[in-house]
């Protein structure tokens, strides 16, 4: 199977599967949830390498939300956040 | 199957713009839209709910799949064996000729042409021949023209991109690439070769690889390219292609 397909498919089956572990596990952070399709999606990227029509743009946005909620998270532990 | 997909074109006031995809990129995009209303409707009614996220998830997954190119999931293995079939007759005909000396890769009528021409023949003399006869001669050397068999024109974007496309995923007659491109100049590096088509002829019309760089080099840039080098390793090949100008003196 070519793997710009093969990397599609992982990637819709990796989104629900760790949708359906963290809600079962009663999970109720977001933050937790997209960093978890940004480490899936950057391990799918890097094993397969799909090919992409221009620039990695969801790579980008899961980065990107990735880096708003650990810079949330740090700055409620250095108590920024009131 | 296509699907058509009508929005409006802002540079040109007036004229409707019709963005084609196939059914799977189609697919991708219909997702990402979905994902996107019922991600903003769910925040606007829930707040930073859990299903939030599996929206932003099929969002993300929507467009990496409309983002993918199309035709990459179609089957090419069995063009490969044609690919390479045409490649060796090119080659086994310019041999039998005896023109060995340099090839020139020009785009002719919307097609690859490759020009294999002697010493004798000069660039200017090469570039006003036409490609209705498959040999001319110019001074008493022979010229042989042949369309390039490893030209794609449903291509586009950059040769690095497009080489990837084409030799590694269309028909797989190498793993990988490593690929550098600037201004008229383009090295390319083929790991884990699978075909030996056209190698005995290296100097001349090239190996199938030198071919594919050439030809597509060609297409892409528009102007008359040759391969500059061609170098053989342990399961890979190093090939360097260039623009030839006007005027310049051919390599012999």
């Amino acid at each position: 199977m070519e793997r710009s397909l093969l990397s599609n498919i992982l990637l819709v089956l990796a989104v629900t599967v760790t949708t359906w572990a963290l809600w079962s596990l009663g999970e109720s952070r977001v933050d937790a949830y997209t960093s978890l399709y940004a480490l899936e999606y950057t391990i799918v990227k890097a094993v397969l390498r799909p090919r992409k029509l221009t620039y990695d743009v969801p790579w980008l946005i899961l980065l990107a939300l990735f880096t708003i909620a650990v810079a949330y998270r740090i700055a409620g532990v250095l108590g920024w956040l009131g | 199957m296509k699907v058509a997909i009508l929005g409006f074109d802002t540079t040109l006031p007036g004229r409707v713009l019709v963005l084609e995809l196939d059914l799977y990129r189609g697919f991708g995009l219909g997702l990402a839209v979905f994902s996107l209303i019922l991600a903003l409707f769910t925040f606007s009614t829930l707040g930073l709910h859990p299903l939030l996220a599996l929206w932003v998830g099929f969002f993300v997954t929507g467009l990496s799949i409309l983002l993918t190119p199309s035709g990459v999931h179609y089957g090419f293995r069995g063009l490969a064996r044609v690919v390479e079939a045409s490649v060796e007759n090119v080659v086994r005909l310019v041999e039998s000729l005896g023109v060995r000396s340099s090839a020139l890769y020009v785009v002719r009528g919307g097609s690859v042409y490759i020009y294999v021409y002697g010493g004798g023949v000069s660039l200017e003399d090469v570039l006003g021949l036409g490609v209705d006869r498959v040999i001319v001669f110019v001074r008493g050397s022979p010229v042989v023209i042949v369309r390039s068999p490893l030209d794609f024109p449903d291509v586009e974007g950059g040769l690095c991109y497009v080489l990837e496309d084409v030799v590694v995923d269309r028909l797989e007659l190498s793993e990988s690439i490593t690929c550098s491109e600037s201004s008229g100049l383009a090295v390319v590096e083929f790991r884990g070769v699978r075909s030996k088509a056209g190698f005995s002829l290296s100097g001349g019309v090239g190996s199938i690889y030198a071919m594919a760089v050439a030809t597509l080099a060609s297409r892409l840039w528009g102007r008359p390219v040759r391969v500059s080098s061609e170098v053989w390793g342990d399961g890979r090949v190093v090939v360097g292609v260039e623009v030839v100008e006007v005027g310049e003196k051919p390599a012999v």
